[in-house]
């Protein structure tokens, strides 16, 4: 294959929209060919900049409080530098909860705020770490089981959502919600689990003013199951969930 | 001076948070524009968070010497959406198609930006112009191509035009993208030449 065949090819390869045949045959003229790849490398970078492009003229705009849990994955054993020590991953895991929980405003107070957890002394990491290690071990693990709940009224991208976690191993379950208005006086959203026809109060979830919220509940059984999950909006406790159902999941598992 | 991505990335590698957040910033929202359309508003976060655990994890074998870091990363994110597209039916990827289309030939959205978006605004806002100066057939190939992975028989068989043409609409829209930002060519020449 000679150049002056490859040239009108470089934009479509670029693209990924060669078929098999002739990738392979211009990727053999590549392997060999300095001025094409020269040539290639030009058009792969517009490629690359084309979800840039997108982003650009958007009006989807991605939630902030993303930032905060992608820093709480990090912290489960992920991190390229695996030489840090214990208790570094504990502050990092700690500080990236503490965020989750409280605060959806990141901005680059990140690196602070890492310092500030590291100098956390002993006593109040064994008082954070039981609970908020138990909200890694769930929510991030290869057998997770994951429930999405949805909005019953708001169809649009800026509802209210929030995910159920639990795992198949364990007892713990995890609940996290995002985007929910403070509560009337009076009312508290809470989490109501269905199983085997049963429907049990999970907890209440205290949204903080960015409306997120995460509770922690131990099921009596390991591994639970269930047939739906309800956020309700209701006054605090109770035997049965109100009506008012904000956000909600069904399914089998 | 900010740190290039490249730099970032090398930063990454050896576990450096400060500069993970700094490339968060810097591409967290091309990736959600991207992945709302192929996945879904529910999901398009977990996606966005799977694909950053992924640069934690593999940010070392980035190399420079092969590529910038936006060719090599977006790579990792196009090669796991176009994974996503391919479980649905032809007719679902064309309709992500023409969202994405439909986005591009828009004007540049204009709202208060905040400061997290500033980078990729800056970066996308300059081809954006260049995209929706293009022929809407010729954006049109390149996004069902580039965001939605058909090659370019597929192409041309869901629009019903010869291969030729298919090929040539990629080309010249290319061409004329690479002549636009490189600030070489007139930038009427993309809203002239039709394939």
């Amino acid at each position: 294959m000679e150049c002056a065949e490859v040239i009108d090819q470089l934009e479509g390869y670029a693209l990924g929209a060669l078929d098999r045949d002739e990738a392979t045959a211009l990727a053999r003229h590549l392997a060999g060919c300095e001025s094409c790849r020269r040539e290639l490398r030009r058009y792969e970078e517009i490629a690359a900049a084309l979800p840039a492009a997108v982003a650009s003229a958007s009006q989807l705009r991605l939630h902030p409080s993303l930032r905060n849990r992608v820093l709480l994955g990090l912290s489960r054993g992920r991190n390229p530098a695996s030489s840090w020590p214990q208790y570094l991953w504990r502050s990092v895991a700690v500080a990236a909860l503490v965020l989750l929980a409280g605060s959806l405003v990141w901005g680059w107070q990140l690196k602070a705020q890492l310092v500030h957890e590291q100098q956390v002394n002993a006593e109040m990491m064994g008082k954070l770490t039981r609970y908020q290690l138990t909200v890694f071990e769930v929510v991030d693990s290869p057998v997770t089981v994951k429930r999405g709940l949805r909005s019953t009224v708001d169809p649009s991208s800026n509802a209210p959502y929030g995910k159920v976690f639990s795992r198949t191993d364990q007892n713990d379950v995890v609940a996290m919600v995002n985007r929910l208005p403070q509560p009337p006086a009076a009312e508290v959203y809470q989490l109501w689990l269905t199983s085997d026809g049963q429907t049990t109060l999970a907890g209440p979830l205290e949204v903080d003013k960015d409306g997120f919220a995460y509770l922690v509940y131990r099921d009596s059984r390991r591994g639970p199951t269930y047939q739906q999950a309800i956020v309700t909006l209701q006054p605090l406790g109770g035997a049965t969930p109100s009506t008012n159902v904000v956000l909600i999941w069904q399914g089998s598992r | 001076m900010s740190p290039s991505d490249e730099e970032l990335a090398r930063l990454v590698a050896e576990g450096d948070l400060d500069a993970f957040g700094q490339l968060y910033d810097r591409y967290s929202q091309r990736l959600h524009s991207w992945s709302i359309h192929v996945v879904g508003t529910d999901r398009a976060e977990d996606v966005i968070q799977e694909l950053f655990l992924r640069l934690w994890a593999s940010a070392g074998q980035f190399d420079p010497g092969r590529g910038s870091f936006a060719a090599w990363f977006m790579a990792i994110t196009r090669h796991h959406l176009i994974g996503e597209l391919r479980k649905r039916s032809l007719r679902e990827r064309v309709r992500v198609a023409t969202e994405i289309e439909a986005v591009l030939s828009r004007a540049v959205a204009g709202e208060p930006d905040p400061a997290e978006y500033a980078v990729t605004r800056e970066s996308g806002e300059e081809l954006a112009g260049a995209l929706r100066n293009l022929p809407k057939e010729q954006r049109e190939a390149l996004v069902l191509a580039y965001f939605v992975g058909l090659s370019q028989s597929a192409i041309a068989r869901e629009l019903g035009i010869p291969l030729g043409t298919v090929k040539k609409r990629v080309r010249l829209g290319m061409q004329k993208l690479k002549t636009r930002l490189a600030g070489r060519g007139d930038p009427k020449t993309g809203q002239e030449t039709r394939a």
